[in-house]
Protein backbone atom coordinates (compact mmCIF):
# COMPACT_ATOMS: atom_id res chain seq x y z
CA UNK A 1 0.00 0.00 0.00
CA UNK A 2 2.99 2.18 1.12
CA UNK A 3 4.64 1.39 -2.01
CA UNK A 4 1.11 2.27 -4.19
CA UNK A 5 0.91 5.31 -2.41
CA UNK A 6 4.04 6.73 -2.89
CA UNK A 7 3.67 5.51 -6.99
CA UNK A 8 4.67 9.08 -8.12
CA UNK A 9 7.40 9.33 -6.48
CA UNK A 10 8.64 6.15 -7.89
CA UNK A 11 7.45 7.18 -10.97
CA UNK A 12 9.34 10.26 -11.43
CA UNK A 13 12.32 8.44 -10.56
CA UNK A 14 11.81 5.82 -12.92
CA UNK A 15 11.26 8.63 -15.69
CA UNK A 16 14.95 9.63 -14.90
CA UNK A 17 15.81 6.26 -15.61
CA UNK A 18 13.65 5.55 -18.73
CA UNK A 19 16.00 6.38 -21.87
CA UNK A 20 18.77 4.25 -20.25
CA UNK A 21 16.20 0.85 -19.49
CA UNK A 22 15.02 1.59 -23.85
CA UNK A 23 18.59 1.67 -24.93
CA UNK A 24 19.73 -1.09 -22.48
CA UNK A 25 16.67 -2.79 -23.70
CA UNK A 26 17.16 -2.42 -27.27
CA UNK A 27 20.82 -3.76 -27.34
CA UNK A 28 19.96 -6.66 -25.51
CA UNK A 29 17.18 -7.67 -28.08
CA UNK A 30 19.23 -7.08 -31.05
CA UNK A 31 22.28 -9.08 -30.02
CA UNK A 32 20.28 -11.81 -28.83
CA UNK A 33 18.63 -11.79 -32.10
CA UNK A 34 21.93 -11.29 -34.15
CA UNK A 35 23.11 -14.52 -31.66
CA UNK A 36 20.42 -16.85 -33.05
CA UNK A 37 21.12 -15.43 -36.52
CA UNK A 38 24.55 -17.01 -35.88
CA UNK A 39 25.98 -13.55 -35.52
CA UNK A 40 29.02 -12.15 -32.93
CA UNK A 41 32.49 -13.66 -31.83
CA UNK A 42 33.42 -15.78 -29.08
CA UNK A 43 37.11 -15.63 -30.41
CA UNK A 44 39.57 -14.40 -28.20
CA UNK A 45 42.72 -11.65 -29.10
CA UNK B 1 26.35 18.29 9.40
CA UNK B 2 26.49 21.40 8.64
CA UNK B 3 28.98 20.34 6.01
CA UNK B 4 27.33 17.84 4.80
CA UNK B 5 23.86 20.10 3.74
CA UNK B 6 26.36 22.53 2.39
CA UNK B 7 26.81 19.86 -0.61
CA UNK B 8 23.38 21.00 -1.95
CA UNK B 9 23.00 24.54 -1.35
CA UNK B 10 20.96 25.02 -4.19
CA UNK B 11 17.54 25.67 -3.09
CA UNK B 12 14.16 24.35 -4.79
CA UNK B 13 14.39 24.99 -8.65
CA UNK B 14 11.53 26.36 -10.40
CA UNK B 15 12.29 25.25 -14.30
CA UNK B 16 10.19 25.05 -17.31
CA UNK B 17 10.09 21.65 -17.86
CA UNK B 18 10.29 19.04 -14.89
CA UNK B 19 13.98 17.98 -13.91
CA UNK B 20 13.93 14.33 -15.89
CA UNK B 21 12.81 15.57 -18.88
CA UNK B 22 16.16 17.53 -18.90
CA UNK B 23 17.29 13.51 -18.75
CA UNK B 24 15.44 12.86 -21.74
CA UNK B 25 17.09 15.91 -23.77
CA UNK B 26 20.56 14.90 -22.38
CA UNK B 27 19.90 11.01 -23.66
CA UNK B 28 18.62 12.71 -27.15
CA UNK B 29 22.13 15.10 -27.38
CA UNK B 30 24.09 11.81 -27.07
CA UNK B 31 22.35 10.29 -29.52
CA UNK B 32 23.03 12.77 -31.92
CA UNK B 33 26.51 13.27 -30.89
CA UNK B 34 26.89 9.51 -31.64
CA UNK B 35 25.31 9.72 -35.18
CA UNK B 36 27.43 12.73 -36.19
CA UNK B 37 30.53 10.85 -34.59
CA UNK B 38 29.67 7.78 -36.79
CA UNK B 39 29.03 10.40 -40.06
CA UNK B 40 31.58 13.26 -39.53
CA UNK B 41 34.87 11.26 -37.58
CA UNK B 42 35.76 8.17 -40.01
CA UNK B 43 39.38 8.20 -38.94
CA UNK B 44 40.95 8.27 -35.38
CA UNK B 45 42.13 12.07 -34.78
CA UNK B 46 43.09 12.11 -30.83
CA UNK B 47 45.51 8.83 -30.79
CA UNK B 48 48.63 9.73 -31.08
CA UNK B 49 47.98 13.61 -31.34
CA UNK B 50 51.50 14.97 -30.30
CA UNK B 51 50.60 19.14 -29.85
CA UNK B 52 53.35 21.65 -30.17
CA UNK B 53 55.66 23.31 -27.78
CA UNK B 54 54.47 26.74 -26.53
CA UNK B 55 56.89 28.24 -24.66
CA UNK B 56 59.98 27.38 -22.97
CA UNK B 57 59.59 27.63 -18.81
CA UNK B 58 62.05 30.27 -18.04
CA UNK B 59 63.51 29.42 -14.32
CA UNK B 60 61.99 25.95 -14.29
CA UNK B 61 64.10 24.13 -11.39
CA UNK B 62 63.37 27.68 -9.26
CA UNK B 63 59.44 27.05 -9.95
CA UNK B 64 59.99 23.25 -9.01
CA UNK B 65 61.45 24.47 -5.89
CA UNK B 66 59.25 27.22 -5.25
CA UNK B 67 55.55 25.53 -5.64
CA UNK B 68 57.11 22.35 -3.66
CA UNK B 69 57.65 24.79 -0.74
CA UNK B 70 53.97 26.35 -1.12
CA UNK B 71 52.90 22.65 -1.00
CA UNK B 72 55.03 21.62 1.86
CA UNK B 73 54.08 24.70 4.15
CA UNK B 74 50.24 24.45 3.57
CA UNK B 75 50.46 20.15 4.31
CA UNK B 76 51.73 21.72 7.85
CA UNK B 77 49.50 24.60 8.28
CA UNK B 78 46.54 21.93 6.77
CA UNK B 79 48.35 19.65 9.97
CA UNK B 80 49.25 22.79 12.80
CA UNK B 81 45.16 23.86 12.21
CA UNK B 82 43.79 20.76 12.87
CA UNK B 83 45.38 20.07 15.47
CA UNK B 84 45.63 22.60 17.22
CA UNK B 85 42.76 25.06 15.97
CA UNK B 86 38.81 25.52 15.84
CA UNK B 87 36.72 22.58 16.06
CA UNK B 88 33.94 23.22 13.38
CA UNK B 89 35.08 22.20 10.47
CA UNK B 90 33.60 25.72 8.71
CA UNK B 91 35.55 27.50 10.92
CA UNK B 92 39.17 25.82 10.48
CA UNK B 93 41.77 26.20 7.69
CA UNK B 94 42.40 22.40 7.74
CA UNK B 95 38.60 20.87 6.93
CA UNK B 96 38.66 24.01 4.35
CA UNK B 97 41.68 23.77 2.59
CA UNK B 98 41.10 19.73 2.10
CA UNK B 99 37.70 19.36 1.66
CA UNK B 100 36.85 22.24 -0.81
CA UNK B 101 39.91 23.83 -2.19
CA UNK B 102 42.43 20.83 -2.08
CA UNK B 103 39.70 18.04 -3.77
CA UNK B 104 37.42 20.34 -5.38
CA UNK B 105 39.42 23.32 -6.59
CA UNK B 106 42.64 21.38 -7.65
CA UNK B 107 40.40 19.51 -10.33
CA UNK B 108 38.61 22.46 -11.68
CA UNK B 109 42.29 23.78 -12.13
CA UNK B 110 44.09 20.22 -13.36
CA UNK B 111 41.40 20.30 -16.33
CA UNK B 112 42.08 23.93 -16.79
CA UNK B 113 45.76 24.32 -16.50
CA UNK B 114 46.92 20.43 -16.50
CA UNK B 115 48.90 18.73 -13.57
CA UNK B 116 49.75 21.75 -11.18
CA UNK B 117 49.45 18.97 -8.47
CA UNK B 118 52.31 17.81 -9.75
CA UNK B 119 54.07 21.05 -8.90
CA UNK B 120 52.66 21.50 -5.30
CA UNK B 121 52.58 17.86 -4.25
CA UNK B 122 54.49 18.06 -0.87
CA UNK B 123 54.92 14.07 -0.53
CA UNK B 124 56.68 14.36 -4.02
CA UNK B 125 58.61 17.63 -2.89
CA UNK B 126 59.75 16.08 0.67
CA UNK B 127 60.88 12.95 -1.37
CA UNK B 128 62.75 14.38 -3.68
CA UNK B 129 64.66 16.75 -1.58
CA UNK B 130 65.17 14.01 1.25
CA UNK B 131 66.89 11.79 -1.59
CA UNK B 132 68.71 14.73 -3.01
CA UNK B 133 70.38 15.40 0.46
CA UNK B 134 70.97 11.54 1.33
CA UNK B 135 72.81 11.40 -2.26
CA UNK B 136 75.04 14.23 -1.08
CA UNK B 137 75.95 12.92 2.57
CA UNK B 138 76.32 9.51 0.70
CA UNK B 139 78.74 10.99 -1.92
CA UNK B 140 77.04 9.47 -4.65
CA UNK B 141 73.70 7.28 -6.07
CA UNK B 142 71.29 5.87 -3.22
CA UNK B 143 70.55 2.08 -4.04
CA UNK B 144 68.16 1.31 -6.46
CA UNK B 145 64.31 1.19 -5.44
CA UNK B 146 62.68 -1.80 -5.69
CA UNK B 147 60.60 -2.64 -8.74
CA UNK B 148 57.03 -1.28 -8.49
CA UNK B 149 54.85 -4.65 -9.10
CA UNK B 150 53.08 -4.63 -12.04
CA UNK B 151 50.33 -6.41 -10.60
CA UNK B 152 50.17 -3.23 -8.14
CA UNK B 153 49.10 -1.04 -11.17
CA UNK B 154 47.03 2.15 -9.93
CA UNK B 155 45.29 -0.11 -6.94
CA UNK B 156 47.13 1.40 -4.43
CA UNK B 157 45.54 5.10 -5.80
CA UNK B 158 42.15 3.29 -6.14
CA UNK B 159 42.04 2.07 -2.05
CA UNK B 160 43.85 5.46 -1.23
CA UNK B 161 40.51 7.34 -3.03
CA UNK B 162 38.22 4.82 -1.09
CA UNK B 163 39.91 6.08 1.93
CA UNK B 164 39.79 9.46 1.47
CA UNK B 165 36.32 9.34 -0.18
CA UNK B 166 34.87 7.04 3.58
CA UNK B 167 36.43 10.01 5.67
CA UNK B 168 34.24 12.93 3.96
CA UNK B 169 31.43 10.43 3.26
CA UNK B 170 31.10 7.79 5.85
CA UNK B 171 33.36 8.57 9.09
CA UNK B 172 31.57 9.54 12.11
CA UNK B 173 32.92 13.20 12.09
CA UNK B 174 35.87 12.56 9.21
CA UNK B 175 35.33 16.17 8.33
CA UNK B 176 36.47 17.75 12.09
CA UNK B 177 40.12 19.10 11.40
CA UNK B 178 41.29 16.65 13.98
CA UNK B 179 40.65 13.69 12.38
CA UNK B 180 41.65 15.70 8.56
CA UNK B 181 45.11 16.40 10.55
CA UNK B 182 45.30 12.72 11.80
CA UNK B 183 44.65 11.54 8.43
CA UNK B 184 47.21 13.69 6.59
CA UNK B 185 49.69 12.46 9.14
CA UNK B 186 48.67 8.98 8.85
CA UNK B 187 48.57 9.47 4.91
CA UNK B 188 51.94 11.32 4.80
CA UNK B 189 53.76 8.73 6.65
CA UNK B 190 52.47 5.78 4.21
CA UNK B 191 53.54 7.69 1.35
CA UNK B 192 56.63 8.36 2.64
CA UNK B 193 57.48 4.62 3.57
CA UNK B 194 56.25 3.68 0.08
CA UNK B 195 58.61 6.38 -1.91
CA UNK B 196 61.48 4.56 0.18
CA UNK B 197 60.55 1.24 -1.16
CA UNK B 198 59.62 1.79 -4.78
CA UNK B 199 61.19 5.36 -5.39
CA UNK B 200 59.51 8.99 -5.59
CA UNK B 201 58.76 9.37 -9.25
CA UNK B 202 57.34 5.29 -9.77
CA UNK B 203 55.30 5.86 -6.67
CA UNK B 204 53.61 9.27 -7.28
CA UNK B 205 53.07 8.20 -10.67
CA UNK B 206 51.13 5.44 -10.02
CA UNK B 207 50.86 4.74 -5.84
CA UNK B 208 49.14 8.40 -4.98
CA UNK B 209 46.11 8.76 -4.80
CA UNK B 210 46.11 12.15 -5.11
CA UNK B 211 48.84 12.68 -7.81
CA UNK B 212 47.05 9.47 -10.20
CA UNK B 213 43.68 11.24 -9.56
CA UNK B 214 44.65 14.68 -10.49
CA UNK B 215 46.87 13.57 -13.10
CA UNK B 216 43.38 12.09 -14.94
CA UNK B 217 41.65 14.88 -15.06
CA UNK B 218 44.56 17.33 -16.25
CA UNK B 219 44.91 14.86 -19.11
CA UNK B 220 41.95 16.43 -20.70
CA UNK B 221 43.22 19.86 -20.14
CA UNK B 222 45.11 21.50 -23.23
CA UNK B 223 48.55 22.53 -21.28
CA UNK B 224 51.08 20.27 -20.85
CA UNK B 225 54.34 20.40 -19.05
CA UNK B 226 57.08 18.50 -20.71
CA UNK B 227 60.71 18.96 -19.15
CA UNK B 228 60.76 22.56 -18.79
CA UNK B 229 58.89 23.11 -21.87
CA UNK B 230 55.05 23.84 -21.84
CA UNK B 231 53.10 22.30 -24.60
CA UNK B 232 49.74 22.93 -26.33
CA UNK B 233 47.47 19.63 -27.07
CA UNK B 234 44.01 18.56 -28.48
CA UNK B 235 42.15 19.00 -25.18
CA UNK B 236 41.51 14.97 -24.16
CA UNK B 237 44.05 13.83 -26.54
CA UNK B 238 46.55 12.69 -23.69
CA UNK B 239 44.02 10.66 -21.87
CA UNK B 240 44.66 8.35 -25.40
CA UNK B 241 47.92 8.32 -24.01
CA UNK B 242 47.26 6.47 -20.32
CA UNK B 243 48.73 3.65 -19.91
CA UNK B 244 46.46 0.18 -19.33
CA UNK B 245 47.51 -0.67 -15.57
CA UNK B 246 45.64 -2.79 -13.31
CA UNK B 247 43.49 -1.21 -10.88
CA UNK B 248 42.60 1.93 -13.07
CA UNK B 249 38.82 0.37 -13.55
CA UNK B 250 38.08 0.00 -9.88
CA UNK B 251 40.54 3.48 -9.87
CA UNK B 252 37.23 4.67 -12.25
CA UNK B 253 34.05 3.09 -10.15
CA UNK B 254 35.34 4.85 -6.84
CA UNK B 255 35.53 8.17 -8.11
CA UNK B 256 32.57 7.86 -10.06
CA UNK B 257 30.92 5.71 -7.36
CA UNK B 258 31.80 8.01 -4.38
CA UNK B 259 30.30 11.31 -6.10
CA UNK B 260 27.13 9.08 -6.58
CA UNK B 261 26.93 8.11 -2.96
CA UNK B 262 27.22 11.31 -1.86
CA UNK B 263 24.22 12.70 -4.10
CA UNK B 264 22.18 9.75 -3.38
CA UNK B 265 22.75 10.35 0.68
CA UNK B 266 20.57 13.83 0.33
CA UNK B 267 17.78 11.90 -1.56
CA UNK B 268 14.88 10.35 -0.49
CA UNK B 269 15.57 6.76 -1.25
CA UNK B 270 18.63 6.49 0.70
CA UNK B 271 17.05 8.69 3.79
CA UNK B 272 14.37 6.49 4.27
CA UNK B 273 16.89 3.10 4.53
CA UNK B 274 20.06 4.50 6.32
CA UNK B 275 18.41 5.04 9.63
CA UNK B 276 16.94 1.13 9.77
CA UNK B 277 20.32 -0.01 8.43
CA UNK B 278 21.67 1.63 11.36
CA UNK B 279 18.77 0.77 13.64
CA UNK B 280 19.83 -2.98 12.53
CA UNK B 281 23.60 -3.03 13.53
CA UNK B 282 22.96 -1.21 16.67
CA UNK B 283 20.28 -3.77 17.65
CA UNK B 284 21.80 -7.08 16.42
CA UNK B 285 25.25 -5.83 16.98
CA UNK B 286 25.56 -3.85 19.86
CA UNK B 287 26.89 -1.22 17.98
CA UNK B 288 27.03 2.84 19.07
CA UNK B 289 24.57 4.96 17.03
CA UNK B 290 27.98 6.80 15.36
CA UNK B 291 28.99 3.73 14.52
CA UNK B 292 26.25 1.89 13.63
CA UNK B 293 25.43 5.05 11.14
CA UNK B 294 29.43 4.67 10.07
CA UNK B 295 29.18 1.12 8.96
CA UNK B 296 25.35 1.45 7.02
CA UNK B 297 26.97 4.68 4.85
CA UNK B 298 30.08 2.23 4.12
CA UNK B 299 27.78 -0.33 2.95
CA UNK B 300 25.75 2.64 0.63
CA UNK B 301 29.33 3.60 -0.51
CA UNK B 302 30.59 0.78 -0.95
CA UNK B 303 27.46 -0.45 -3.04
CA UNK B 304 27.76 2.64 -5.30
CA UNK B 305 31.28 2.04 -6.20
CA UNK B 306 30.24 -1.62 -7.16
CA UNK B 307 26.98 -0.41 -8.93
CA UNK B 308 29.08 1.96 -11.15
CA UNK B 309 31.61 -1.18 -11.93
CA UNK B 310 29.02 -3.61 -12.22
CA UNK B 311 26.98 -1.03 -15.01
CA UNK B 312 30.58 -0.59 -16.47
CA UNK B 313 31.31 -4.13 -17.08
CA UNK B 314 27.87 -4.51 -18.71
CA UNK B 315 28.60 -1.97 -21.59
CA UNK B 316 32.34 -3.79 -21.95
CA UNK B 317 30.21 -7.29 -22.03
CA UNK B 318 27.94 -5.86 -24.62
CA UNK B 319 30.54 -4.37 -26.57
CA UNK B 320 32.55 -7.70 -26.89
CA UNK B 321 29.24 -9.49 -28.47
CA UNK B 322 29.67 -7.05 -31.39
CA UNK B 323 32.67 -9.06 -32.47
CA UNK B 324 36.80 -8.03 -33.16
CA UNK B 325 37.76 -10.75 -30.56
CA UNK B 326 39.00 -8.91 -27.82
CA UNK B 327 38.93 -10.00 -24.34
CA UNK B 328 36.49 -8.35 -21.41
CA UNK B 329 39.88 -7.26 -19.84
CA UNK B 330 41.45 -5.52 -23.21
CA UNK B 331 38.29 -3.77 -23.90
CA UNK B 332 37.78 -2.92 -20.05
CA UNK B 333 41.36 -1.35 -19.99
CA UNK B 334 41.01 0.06 -23.97
CA UNK B 335 38.02 2.37 -22.93
CA UNK B 336 38.89 2.99 -19.17
CA UNK B 337 40.37 6.12 -20.25
CA UNK B 338 36.98 7.46 -21.98
CA UNK B 339 35.07 7.51 -18.51
CA UNK B 340 37.72 10.11 -17.11
CA UNK B 341 35.67 12.99 -18.72
CA UNK B 342 32.49 11.56 -16.53
CA UNK B 343 34.33 11.21 -13.44
CA UNK B 344 35.11 14.83 -13.56
CA UNK B 345 32.21 16.42 -14.23
CA UNK B 346 30.25 14.04 -11.50
CA UNK B 347 32.29 15.99 -9.25
CA UNK B 348 31.93 19.88 -11.14
CA UNK B 349 28.44 18.94 -11.34
CA UNK B 350 27.60 18.24 -7.86
CA UNK B 351 30.51 20.07 -6.06
CA UNK B 352 30.18 23.25 -8.27
CA UNK B 353 27.77 25.21 -5.44
CA UNK B 354 30.07 23.68 -2.36
CA UNK B 355 33.22 25.23 -4.37
CA UNK B 356 31.45 28.08 -5.58
CA UNK B 357 30.00 29.33 -1.85
CA UNK B 358 31.95 27.22 0.99
CA UNK B 359 35.31 27.97 -1.29
CA UNK B 360 34.28 31.78 0.00
CA UNK B 361 35.68 30.93 3.40
CA UNK B 362 39.10 29.93 1.82
CA UNK B 363 40.38 33.58 2.27
CA UNK B 364 39.43 34.48 6.17
CA UNK B 365 40.90 30.89 6.88
CA UNK B 366 43.97 31.77 5.31
CA UNK B 367 44.58 35.16 7.23
CA UNK B 368 43.26 32.93 10.67
CA UNK B 369 44.15 29.34 10.21
CA UNK B 370 43.00 27.52 13.09
CA UNK B 371 40.29 29.88 13.17
CA UNK B 372 40.79 31.62 16.97
CA UNK B 373 39.25 34.70 16.21
CA UNK B 374 36.50 32.28 14.25
CA UNK B 375 33.06 33.47 14.55
CA UNK B 376 30.99 33.98 11.42
CA UNK B 377 32.79 33.79 8.26
CA UNK B 378 30.10 35.32 6.04
CA UNK B 379 29.47 33.28 2.78
CA UNK B 380 27.94 35.47 -0.24
CA UNK B 381 25.17 32.48 -1.31
CA UNK B 382 23.13 35.31 -3.83
CA UNK B 383 25.94 34.38 -6.12
CA UNK B 384 24.44 31.77 -8.45
CA UNK B 385 20.39 31.32 -7.88
CA UNK B 386 19.11 27.33 -7.92
CA UNK B 387 17.32 27.73 -11.75
CA UNK B 388 21.21 28.61 -12.76
CA UNK B 389 22.71 26.46 -10.86
CA UNK B 390 20.12 23.30 -12.25
CA UNK B 391 21.15 24.88 -15.82
CA UNK B 392 25.15 25.13 -14.97
CA UNK B 393 25.15 20.93 -13.76
CA UNK B 394 23.13 19.60 -16.54
CA UNK B 395 25.55 21.79 -18.82
CA UNK B 396 28.81 19.70 -17.24
CA UNK B 397 26.83 16.25 -17.31
CA UNK B 398 26.26 16.04 -20.99
CA UNK B 399 29.46 18.19 -22.37
CA UNK B 400 31.23 15.59 -20.18
CA UNK B 401 29.45 12.43 -21.50
CA UNK B 402 29.83 13.72 -25.43
CA UNK B 403 33.43 13.46 -24.49
CA UNK B 404 33.75 10.62 -23.20
CA UNK B 405 31.62 9.20 -26.44
CA UNK B 406 34.11 11.03 -28.60
CA UNK B 407 36.71 9.22 -26.76
CA UNK B 408 35.80 6.44 -26.83
CA UNK B 409 34.59 6.56 -30.77
CA UNK B 410 38.24 7.51 -31.51
CA UNK B 411 39.79 4.37 -29.86
CA UNK B 412 37.60 2.26 -31.25
CA UNK B 413 38.36 2.88 -34.42
CA UNK B 414 42.06 2.76 -33.80
CA UNK B 415 40.83 -0.33 -32.25
CA UNK B 416 38.76 -2.30 -34.72
CA UNK B 417 39.68 -3.18 -37.64
CA UNK B 418 36.35 -3.53 -39.28
CA UNK B 419 35.00 0.42 -39.28
CA UNK B 420 31.90 -1.26 -39.09
CA UNK B 421 32.49 -3.28 -35.64
CA UNK B 422 34.24 -0.09 -34.43
CA UNK B 423 30.52 1.74 -34.80
CA UNK B 424 28.64 -1.05 -33.62
CA UNK B 425 30.90 -1.30 -30.37
CA UNK B 426 30.28 2.32 -29.61
CA UNK B 427 25.84 1.45 -28.87
CA UNK B 428 27.43 -0.02 -25.75
CA UNK B 429 29.42 2.49 -24.97
CA UNK B 430 26.15 4.96 -25.93
CA UNK B 431 24.03 2.82 -23.36
CA UNK B 432 26.81 3.05 -20.54
CA UNK B 433 26.99 7.04 -21.26
CA UNK B 434 22.87 7.59 -21.32
CA UNK B 435 23.41 5.17 -17.98
CA UNK B 436 25.51 7.71 -16.71
CA UNK B 437 24.14 10.57 -17.72
CA UNK B 438 20.69 9.78 -16.16
CA UNK B 439 22.15 8.86 -13.10
CA UNK B 440 23.98 11.40 -12.52
CA UNK B 441 20.93 13.98 -12.93
CA UNK B 442 18.97 11.94 -11.05
CA UNK B 443 21.63 12.27 -8.24
CA UNK B 444 21.39 16.06 -8.77
CA UNK B 445 17.46 16.34 -8.59
CA UNK B 446 17.66 14.06 -5.47
CA UNK B 447 20.42 17.27 -4.09
CA UNK B 448 17.87 19.32 -5.16
CA UNK B 449 14.82 18.55 -3.32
Amino acid sequence: MIVLAHAGHWAVNLAFALPAIVFIGWLGFITIRDRRRGGGSDDVR
Amino acid sequence: MEWLIAHGLVGRTDLPIPEWLFGWAAAVVLVVSFLALAVLWPEPKLEGARGRRLFRLPGAIVVDIVCGAVGVATLCVVVWAGLTGEETPSGNFASIFVFVTFWVGLAFASVLLGDIFRAFNPWRAIGRAVAGVAKMIRGGDLPAPLPYPEWLGRWPAAIGIFCFAWQELAASDGNLPEHVAIATLVYSAFTFVAMALYGVDRWIERGEAFSVYFNLFSRIAVFERRGDEVWLRKPLSALTRLEQLPGTVPLLAVMIGSTSFDGAAEGEPWVSIAPDLSTFFQDHLGMSPDGALAVAYTIGLLLAVLIVYGFYWLGIAGARTVGGGFSHGKLANSFVHSIVPIAFVYVAAHYFTLLLFEGQRIWPALSDPDGTGFEDWGVDYTLLGANATWYWQVGFVVTGHVAALTLAHDRALALYEDAKEAVRSQYWMLAIMVGFTSLALWLLSQANQ
